[in-house]
């Protein structure tokens, strides 16, 4: 298997390429490629949400896009070493990072055709933000967004037995707890900061 | 051995700690915001409002003063008004050390009596940077203002989405037909892409400042921290308010974009250091010290920031009120919102939201400009107080109406008409007397 089908996690059996991730761990280039991505996504969205380029909001958001895949995975791990689970650190980490990088590809493509269009084709035209949050336009996304989460469920679910070796019971209270006390550190982040 | 195992987080660390660093190096703790030497008032930005008969100040250093080409007498400063002034916008001209200098429209002569009037706080407009239906919305907004005829408009901040230039034009374009006065101050939107507020003054002018109508002050401030949705005031900003607030009047109102006080945190409920004794709020550096002046003066505080929040709240002497926003929220589809007061014998006696939608006055000429029906359909639920404002033939003057009662006339043939509107439809006709 090459390097790159990791990546595509979203178009095949994802336990394929966690397999590949166990015996193949290498988050240091991945992050590096995730990374990238990032930024370019962000800065795309910024254009298309803003219509304007701000620094401080491209790493603001730059941030909470790291923070909340990289908080709960973090929290998780800590919690499953805890109870005695014996994996790999870095094949963990990288397999829910890919797990959550093409989510984030899916909703940024379906965030791509929705800003071209408030932009460009719609009546009156909008930037993206000021369409979904003031004239309630964040339906489509929306869908995308359960449809993403339930793909990440069934990402985290295989990991945790694949990877961990967890019970579903034991992946599904850690992840709970984990995804709890990572939104609320985001949510101090985004609405006690920023 | 062990270093090397930490090799594959390298890349996710520096990431993180570039982001943080970058978030640091772009955080304007307290913008440039400019505050006014008593000199500079009054100016096109901070205009004096002023009926005939009444008095306004400028600097002692004043030798010789000209409102519009009329000079008038300069007694230390305080500078009346003739009775036979027009209501309008007048250039003021000002002599100090032997060199003249004009400021455009400085002075408003207001056909509205300083013991009876009405003002309107209007907040978070967030214009957009495209043009059409969107602006074209918040402009009927304006022209709805205009036409309730309030003594002047206060616009708490957030009149643009991001600060950028394009919506600083259309928002001149969308107070361009307002009568009276616009005071307005900066928002945290405004620091989007403007962290000092330069563009922002270069539009709209300072963002402290004061200005009095009769006995009342109203005093403008910024407590913004670039570009973030939490205020602040340092200890400069504090004096300057203490300083501005404690001037003499029977009234005080502090303008101020983001809540000091308020009854709930809206979606900032949960974050635990807004939390202050049985209230919320969004200041952080100097909360205690504002509070106490603003507890001290008796002071009534405007704010927007929350926009489908609407909220009036005693905290000990103070009074805090929220007023939801003139941009359409998920929580607020209807349509826009903004808070009309009403101030009788220096005493507040009405302070409610008014929902654009359920408001609507009409006016219709005859051919000749003779006569005028105003239509006025009230489906806010209360009575409006409005100052209606009229131009008809001069030729015809005077004029009378059926409803309501004429508090001012021109020999232009500009009319005002106090009225009360109740609730339902309601018909108030100008005819000629003869």
């Amino acid at each position: 298997m090459s390097y790159k089908k990791r990546f595509e996690t979203l178009f095949h059996r994802p336990s394929e390429s966690f397999q590949e991730i166990i015996k193949y761990p290498c988050f240091f280039k991945t992050s590096l490629v995730i990374f990238i991505c990032g930024l370019v996504y962000t800065t795309i969205a910024e254009l298309g949400l803003f219509n304007s380029l701000m620094p401080h909001f491209i790493a603001a958001y730059s941030l909470m896009f790291t923070i909340i895949w990289f908080l709960p995975t973090v929290i998780s791990m800590i919690i499953f070493k805890i109870i005695g689970k014996k994996f790999n650190t870095e094949s963990y980490i990288e397999a829910n990072a890919l797990s959550i990088f093409s989510v984030i590809t899916l909703g940024f493509i379906f965030l791509s055709i929705f800003m071209i269009y408030s932009n460009i084709f719609a009546d009156p035209k909008r930037t993206a933000y000021f369409a979904m949050v003031y004239y309630n336009q964040w339906y489509p996304l929306a869908i995308v967004g359960v449809i993403g989460a339930i793909l990440i469920l069934h990402r985290i679910i295989i990991i945790g037995r694949i990877i961990v070796k967890a019970k579903l019971y034991q992946i599904i209270i850690i992840w709970i707890v984990a995804a709890l006390i990572s939104m609320y550190i985001a949510y101090l982040i985004f609405r006690g900061w920023l | 051995m062990k270093l090397i195992r930490l090799k594959p987080y390298i890349p996710s660390t520096i990431f993180i700690f570039v982001l943080i660093a970058v978030m640091g190096m772009t955080y304007v703790p307290y913008p440039n915001i400019i505050r006014l030497s008593e000199s500079d008032y009054p100016n096109e930005y901070v205009p004096s409002i002023v009926a005939p008969g009444e008095y306004f100040k400028i600097s002692t250093s004043v030798e010789k003063v000209w409102v519009g080409f009329q000079e008038l007498k300069n007694e230390q400063g305080t500078i009346k008004i003739p009775e036979d002034f027009s209501s309008g916008w007048y250039n003021l001209t000002l002599q100090i050390n032997g060199i003249n200098t004009t400021r455009n429209n400085s002075i408003y002569v207001t056909p509205i009596s300083v013991d009876d009037f009405t003002f309107i706080q209007v907040t978070d407009v967030h214009t957009p940077c495209y043009g059409g239906a969107d602006v074209q919305e918040r402009k009927n907004v304006f022209n709805l203002v205009n036409d309730i005829g309030p003594a002047f408009v206060v616009d708490t901040g957030d009149m643009t989405d991001y600060g950028l230039e394009k919506q600083y034009v259309y928002y001149g374009w969308i107070i361009s037909d307002l009568e009276m006065p616009l005071y307005t101050i900066p928002g945290n939107m405004e620091t989007y892409s403007d962290p000092n507020l330069e563009r922002y003054a270069r539009h709209l002018g300072p963002g402290n400042y004061y200005f009095y109508f009769g006995r009342i002050l109203f005093v403008a401030s910024v407590a913004l921290h670039s570009p973030r949705s939490w205020g602040g005031f340092d200890g400069t900003q504090i004096k300057w308010i203490n300083d501005t607030l404690s001037k003499e009047a029977d009234l005080k109102f502090l303008l101020h974009h983001i809540p000091i006080v308020a009854e709930q945190g809206r979606d900032y409920n949960y974050v635990p250091w807004g939390w202050k004794e049985g209230h919320f709020s969004q200041i952080e550096e100097g909360y205690e010290e504002i509070v106490k002046i603003l507890t001290k003066e008796k002071a009534y505080v405007l704010s927007g920031h929350w926009h489908g929040y609407s909220n009036k709240f005693q905290y000990e002497a103070a009074t805090f009120y929220n007023t939801p926003s003139v941009t359409r929220m998920s929580e607020v589809k209807e349509g826009p919102r903004f808070r009309l007061f009403q101030i009788q014998n220096n005493t507040l006696t009405y302070d409610k939201v008014i929902k654009s939608e359920k408001l609507h006055i009409t006016h219709q000429y005859t051919t000749n400009n003779t006569q005028v029906k105003i239509i006025i359909r009230n489906e806010e639920g209360f009575y409006v107080p409005l100052y209606l404002h009229v131009k008809l033939s001069p030729l015809k003057l005077p004029y009378s109406t059926n409803q309501g009662e004429i508090i001012k006339y021109s020999s232009s043939g500009d009319i005002w008409v106090k009225y009360n509107a109740p609730i339902g439809e309601s018909e108030i006709e100008v005819v000629p007397i003869i």
